[in-house]
């Protein structure tokens, strides 16, 4: 349960990371369509309206997750992890591409490796995407050049980690293992810790000598 | 000049395009946008006070808080003088105090973003530079959400 300090911080979190982005995209959309925005502008400002209504859609999406997490009846399935995030892949490229457009700067490489071997886990498709696209974005976002998405196995686990040559993790995420919900930020990895709890799993967040280091653990089924 | 210290890039764009081409007693706007507290510091060491007309500063930079930076810049022997607007989601009552408190000489919710808030901006720097220009004490201005 949240102390009352904390359901304040909460909603204040919320707002920030709601309210803000919806009002922006609200804003721009009215101004490119009366002109305010000039011609050889908007093709930029359109880039970046994509962008974040999709980030708006992850964040409703963690907070979907967060209220699925505090009940039992999320619906897990036998899935092959490895394909599941293959298959995914494309459409992470296109995320980065945006975002690379609107910033006229190169697109981060993402590169997946993964056993020959299919790994299982329980689980569900929606919850494996939200996962890796928020640790994705947040890796974008950081400004990573570089994301690299390794999937293990060593029974009885399976080991997802997400790497980047970013600035790395804030004191307080490293500090605390949990994630701030002050200040407006925080929200994405909350809905990251969200998903991995509702997989049964546990995740850490970790800087190495290349960037931050997120490190997923669920359990393998058969 | 136009210092716009904001970590949301894209907030900072549109800003920059309701701000670019408006004039100031006569001298066009030119912005310039960093996203963080450290960069603005950077920034500043390469200009003059004369050359900035106002540093409109996002309350929240991430982890940092943008009332250091003026609590900063109102200490300084330099940028003591620096017309400075409080450029904010969270505009409750706290926060407005908070930020006059540490010395904005503006706040604006960022909930009234849209076309008329280039011009806000500049009747704001314009009417507080009236106030320095005839020795009067500045007034906290104070725009809420639209």
């Amino acid at each position: 349960m949240l102390s009352d300090d904390q359901y304040h911080n909460r909603l204040q979190a919320l707002q920030h990371d709601l309210r803000g982005p919806s009002l922006t995209l609200l804003r721009t959309i009215q101004m490119l369509r009366r002109g305010t925005i000039p011609p050889a502008h908007q093709e930029h400002f359109l880039y970046q309206a994509e962008l974040l209504a999709l980030k708006n859609r992850m964040r409703i999406e963690a907070l979907f997750d967060e209220a699925q997490s505090h009940n039992d009846s999320v619906d897990l399935e036998r899935i092959n992890l490895g394909q599941t995030i293959e298959q995914y892949i494309p459409q992470l490229h296109d995320i980065i591409e945006i975002d690379a457009l609107y910033h006229s700067s190169l697109a981060t490489t993402l590169s997946f490796v993964t056993p020959p071997h299919p790994v299982y886990i329980n689980g569900s498709t929606g919850h494996i995407q939200r996962i890796l696209e928020n640790l994705v974005i947040n890796s974008v976002t950081a400004g990573a050049l570089a994301v690299q998405i390794t999937l293990t196995s060593h029974p009885p686990q399976a080991h997802l980690s997400i790497m980047d040559d970013g600035p790395g993790f804030p004191d307080e995420v490293l500090n605390h293992q949990r994630i701030s919900l002050y200040n407006g930020s925080g929200l994405g990895l909350f809905g990251v810790r969200s998903n991995v709890i509702l997989l049964n799993g546990t995740i850490q967040f970790a800087n190495t000598d290349e960037g931050a280091c997120v490190t997923i653990t669920i359990p393998l089924v058969d | 000049m136009i210092i716009i210290i904001e970590d949301t890039r894209f907030e900072a764009d549109l800003l920059k395009i309701l701000l670019d081409g408006k004039h100031v007693a006569g001298h066009p706007i030119e912005c310039h946008i960093v996203t963080t507290i450290t960069q603005a510091y950077t920034f500043l060491h390469t200009v003059t006070p004369e050359h900035v007309e106002a540093i409109i500063v996002d309350r929240i930079l991430g982890t940092d808080d943008g009332l250091t930076l003026i609590h900063t810049l109102r200490a300084h022997q330099v940028w003591k003088n620096a017309i400075i607007i409080v450029w904010s989601q969270h505009d409750d009552t706290v926060s407005i105090r908070e930020a006059f408190t540490h010395g904005a000489d503006a706040f604006i919710s960022k909930q009234r973003l849209g076309e008329k808030v280039g011009s806000e901006c500049i009747a704001i720097i314009e009417q507080t530079q009236r106030c320095d220009e005839t020795g009067q004490p500045r007034e906290q201005i104070y725009l809420p959400r639209g």
